[in-house]
């Protein structure tokens, strides 16, 4: 049973800001909300303490200079929506990162009207906030960080844009909910070395396997898409023509990275130990396959194998959710 | 931004906020300010070093201190100096952005005090200089990155913008007569006179060119002459000084009917006394809580602290009819004491044939014994003798001994003659004459103009006016000569520089500057429960003076809503987008759907969102399909016609996509 405080503001919530995610682009219009700053509150009481002398003395000016600072202020309230309106929230993208790192969203935004003075942008309950000043008709990417606790796909908070402009007493400010994510894959863990006959054992059909799997075993002549890593720089230099260095453990070698073959029950760990295999065996410039659960990945090397195989065991057992 | 920002425009903005209080607070107070600012400046220009925190909270308890010393009580001055001081402090220390801020915000408490002691047009044009700095830097504290001069531009865009705002709720706020909790005057420092005169103590005038009121006559405008402006009356002498007594008699004096009536309106500049001024004999008074005392003299329930503008009817005729029951406290002097002048009182009365005679001896007196008439005439006795000897017959040495003095030497003797030759006679304090605007046809009269006089009964006139003053220098007596005692002052200061005509060459130009301030007086700073009942009564809307305070507030926000929200709309109105109109109407087009998070994202074009919207939001495919088709033809064929143009613009201005599909 949540007290009635909680659903209260449960309730408040939901009504003020629309808590659905939104495609992009998100233009920056209404459902704003504005408070004073702590600056603003201590500047109204001063406003309310010289307007209560005024009335008690009839002091006219008095009446004058409160009224006049007032109106200020009120005046001040259209200033900064209209300093923040009609900012236009273009791309939010994230490079995958891996569990307990910070994931930086790069947010891509454009100003289509006259200039924009100290946008501060942050996630929702984040400390760490950027301020940017955007010139009319400018457009400019910004990065805000949050951080990555588990793997799976990081859905963040609301961004919240907002504003003192331009006397500092009011902050403007608009959550927006847009519908990004970031990839965040499990932490890679380090653990005891695991033979190859292990992780191929469940076929037993080792065919080239063996210890050194990245002992050099000659060269060939250089084809493109031959990875950079493995050309033969020094025989190049002696005028031999480029060539490409050719390793044992990679030739017909299909090493099958399983979940089930490792040990304990602890899925998250056996994840994490994965993780840390694939990014091993790519170090190596090792071909290897992934079979995670009913999904199989073919024995491949190259960064965007790796990527794939890092997402299926980011996703793995959060899909279709 | 960083710690080792120049705090300079704060700097600047205390300096302009503080200034003018110099003028109020003690010496110290800105002379300490003063080393502080250039401390100030010097961290900032020289590199000196910043004061550790402890050197300023020890520095902050040790000047609290002593302003608290030094002033008596918890006064507006000592408040004022304290948070002078608080603040300059403020600069020397290593501040942080919301630091800085709080020191700004304060800086306005700083400018309201200002007004606490000057309303002129000039302490206004002040103050709205220093609002326009205080909010300059603010801006500067927020948006560092901008620079001074578009702060300050923006700055006087919030106050232009403001201005109209500030207006109207001046004039509507409202206004509760008589304030909310009794006050105290708020500073004790005012010219004027109370009601005692000390006999021969005085040992100069100050000649102050302030004004002391001002006043306009409806219809008829009396001789120079005629102009005696009453303020107290006077009763009783101890030997020393001049009261009014302490038997106040209520009872409403009695008129003359037949006589002639003038009305005027004086407006009255605060003097932190009970007393009113009125033209020499007050019929009525039009002003809440006062009392006509049967000596004419009028009195107002609390003391006059701010500017009080009133209508008056007086009786154009120097007697007045009265009852005869005052007469002995006429008679009153002191037991012993002035043998020489009791025995003069004495020999006049012998000598004359009527009572006028005795008051036309009485004067001759003064004609005919080289009196003379000076604005420095020193005590006739030290205040030590005074202390030693209770009674220093003053009186004996003014007239036997010195013969020099102004209008309260002539007419306190003159009275006192006048009791000891058996002839009811009062003092009576107030202001002679008056000049004239030559532009507003009102009357300036200025502290330099007060003056004393009497009055003594006669039994079938009663109390009628005599001036002693004009019997030894009529010159005194303005419309005699047409000259008073400032221009006399004033001449002679300009005869130093040999510039005798340049006064006169700047009369029109003081005459309108007084023209200026009077009106502003009358109209900003009079601005009051009345001036609001009538301005409402105007509008058809009828209000008590008093009460109706929920109407008021009522009234207030019924009228100061709809006009905020006016000038919102009209300040937030966005520029309309240069550019050719087709792609205007497709950003407007693009930016309604926008705000219900339908946008359109840079990859897409016409065609591309014209689908996404479809999947979206089917409902809105008559209306997408229409402005996109039309854009599209407007955009892409060459035969672009006008009609088309203007039909796209149409259909946008009527394209309102409500947030969720209707059923």
């Amino acid at each position: 049973m949540k007290s009635p405080v909680a659903r209260l503001a449960e309730l408040f919530g939901k009504r003020t800001f629309n808590m659905t995610r939104l495609p992009l682009p998100c233009i920056l219009s209404r459902r704003f909300t504005i408070l004073p700053t702590r600056h603003g509150w201590i500047f109204f009481a001063i406003v309310l303490a010289i307007l209560f002398g005024s009335t008690n003395h009839n002091i006219n000016l008095g009446f004058i200079l409160a009224f006049l600072i007032a109106g200020m202020s009120f005046v001040s309230l259209i200033h900064s929506y209209r300093n923040l309106s009609g900012l236009t929230l273009l791309s939010a993208r994230a490079e995958p990162v891996f569990a307990s790192q910070m994931a930086s969203f790069k947010l891509g935004l454009k100003n289509p009207g006259p200039a924009k003075w100290s946008l501060t942008c942050k996630f929702n309950q984040s400390e760490n906030q950027t301020t940017i000043d955007l010139e009319d008709g400018e457009k400019k990417s910004i990065t805000l960080c949050h951080s990555a606790d588990q793997r799976g796909l990081l859905k963040p908070p609301a961004i919240v844009l907002s504003s003192t402009y331009p006397l500092g007493l009011f902050r403007l400010q608009y959550r927006l909910l847009p519908d990004i994510s970031c990839l965040v894959y499990p932490a890679p863990v380090a653990g005891p070395p695991i033979t190859s006959h292990e992780l191929t054992s469940e076929d037993g059909e080792g065919q080239h396997s063996g210890p050194g799997v990245d002992d050099f075993s000659g060269l060939k002549n250089y084809q493109p898409g031959d990875q950079i890593q493995h050309l033969a720089w020094k025989s190049f230099s002696r005028g031999h023509g480029l060539q490409t260095k050719l390793f044992e453990g990679q030739r017909g070698s299909s090493i099958y990275l399983k979940l089930t073959t490792l040990p304990g029950r602890d899925i998250e760990w056996k994840l994490s130990r994965l993780c840390h295999m694939i990014l091993q065996a790519e170090s190596r410039q090792q071909t290897y396959g992934l079979k995670v659960g009913s999904h199989v990945i073919e024995p491949a090397a190259g960064g965007l194998h790796k990527k794939q195989c890092l997402q299926k065991l980011a996703l793995y057992g959060r899909e279709e959710k | 931004m960083s710690g080792n920002h120049r705090p300079l425009p704060i700097l600047a903005v205390v300096v302009v906020c503080t200034l003018p209080h110099f003028f109020n607070v003690i010496l110290w107070v800105a002379f300490v300010c003063l080393l502080l600012w250039g401390y100030c400046a010097g961290i900032a220009y020289r590199d000196w070093k910043k004061p550790a925190r402890n050197v300023t909270r020890v520095l902050v308890v040790l000047l609290a201190a002593l302003t608290f010393i030094t002033h008596e009580g918890l006064s507006v001055e000592a408040f004022i100096a304290l948070l002078a001081l608080m603040i300059s402090i403020r600069l020397l220390e290593d501040q942080e952005r919301k630091d800085r801020m709080i020191t700004v915000i304060l800086c306005y408490f700083l400018i309201v005090a200002g007004l606490l002691f000057n309303d002129s047009i000039i302490a206004t044009l002040y103050m709205l200089f220093a609002v326009f700095c205080t909010t300059t830097a603010m801006i500067h504290i927020n948006l560092p990155q901008r620079g001074l001069l578009q702060a300050s531009k923006l700055s006087a865009t919030l106050l232009a913008q403001a201005a109209p705002v500030m207006l109207i709720m001046f004039l509507v706020f409202p206004r509760i007569q008589g304030g909310i909790w009794a006050k105290n005057p708020l500073s004790s420092a005012r010219t004027g006179f109370s009601d005692e005169i000390a006999f021969g103590q005085v040992a100069s005038l100050a000649q102050s060119s302030d004004v002391a009121f001002r006043v306009e006559f409806d219809k008829i405008i009396p001789p120079g002459n005629q102009l005696y402006w009453r303020a107290i009356v006077l009763w009783e002498f101890d030997g020393i000084t001049w009261r009014r007594g302490k038997r106040r008699q209520w009872s409403p004096p009695s008129l003359d009917k037949t006589a002639q009536q003038v009305t005027y309106t004086i407006t009255l500049e605060p003097h932190n006394q009970h007393w009113l001024v009125t033209l020499e004999l007050p019929a009525e008074l039009d002003v809440r809580r006062t009392w006509l005392l049967s000596d004419y003299s009028a009195y107002i329930w609390r003391p006059v602290t701010q500017r009080i503008a009133y209508k008056g009817t007086s009786l154009l005729t120097d007697a007045s009819l009265s009852t005869t029951q005052s007469l002995a406290r006429g008679l009153q002097l002191p037991a012993g004491g002035n043998p020489l002048a009791r025995k003069l009182g004495e020999a006049l009365k012998a000598r004359a044939q009527s009572p006028e005679d005795i008051i036309g001896l009485g004067l001759d007196y003064f004609k005919e014994n080289d009196f003379v008439y000076t604005t420095s005439p020193g005590t006739l006795v030290t205040p030590d003798f005074l202390k030693k000897n209770k009674s220093a017959d003053l009186v004996d040495r003014f007239l036997f001994d010195s013969r020099r003095g102004f209008c309260e030497h002539f007419a306190c003797s003159f009275a006192f003659l006048m009791r000891a030759a058996g002839i009811p006679a009062r003092i009576i304090g107030g202001y002679q004459g008056g000049t004239t605007n030559r532009y507003g046809g009102y009357q300036i009269v200025r502290q330099s103009d007060a003056h004393a006089w009497c009055e003594v009964w006669l039994a079938d006139r009663g109390w009628i006016r005599v001036d002693p003053t004009a019997a030894v220098a009529p010159q005194r007596i303005l419309g005699a000569t047409g000259e008073n005692l400032l221009s006399e002052k004033n001449n002679r200061f300009w005869s130093l520089f040999k510039f005798q005509g340049l006064q006169e060459l700047l009369e029109p130009l003081t005459a309108g500057w007084d023209l200026i301030n009077s009106r502003w007086n009358r109209l900003v700073m009079g601005y009051s429960v009345n001036e609001q009942v009538n301005l409402y009564s105007r509008l058809g809307i009828r209000l008590q003076r008093r009460g109706d305070v929920p109407l008021r507030l009522g009234l207030f926000l019924v009228i100061t809503l709809p006009l905020l929200l006016l000038i919102g709309y009209l300040i937030s109105r966005r520029k309309k987008l240069s550019g050719d109109r087709t792609s205007a109407c497709w950003l407007e087009f693009c930016d309604k759907l926008g705000r219900i998070d339908l946008g359109r994202s840079p990859s897409q074009g016409p065609w591309d969102y014209m689908n996404y919207l479809h999947k979206k939001r089917p409902d809105l495919d008559p209306e997408v399909h229409k402005i996109v088709r039309s854009y599209i033809s407007l955009r892409y064929d060459n035969r672009i016609q006008d009609e088309e143009l203007s039909r796209l613009e149409k259909l946008i201005k009527q394209f309102r996509p409500p947030r969720q599909p209707e059923l």
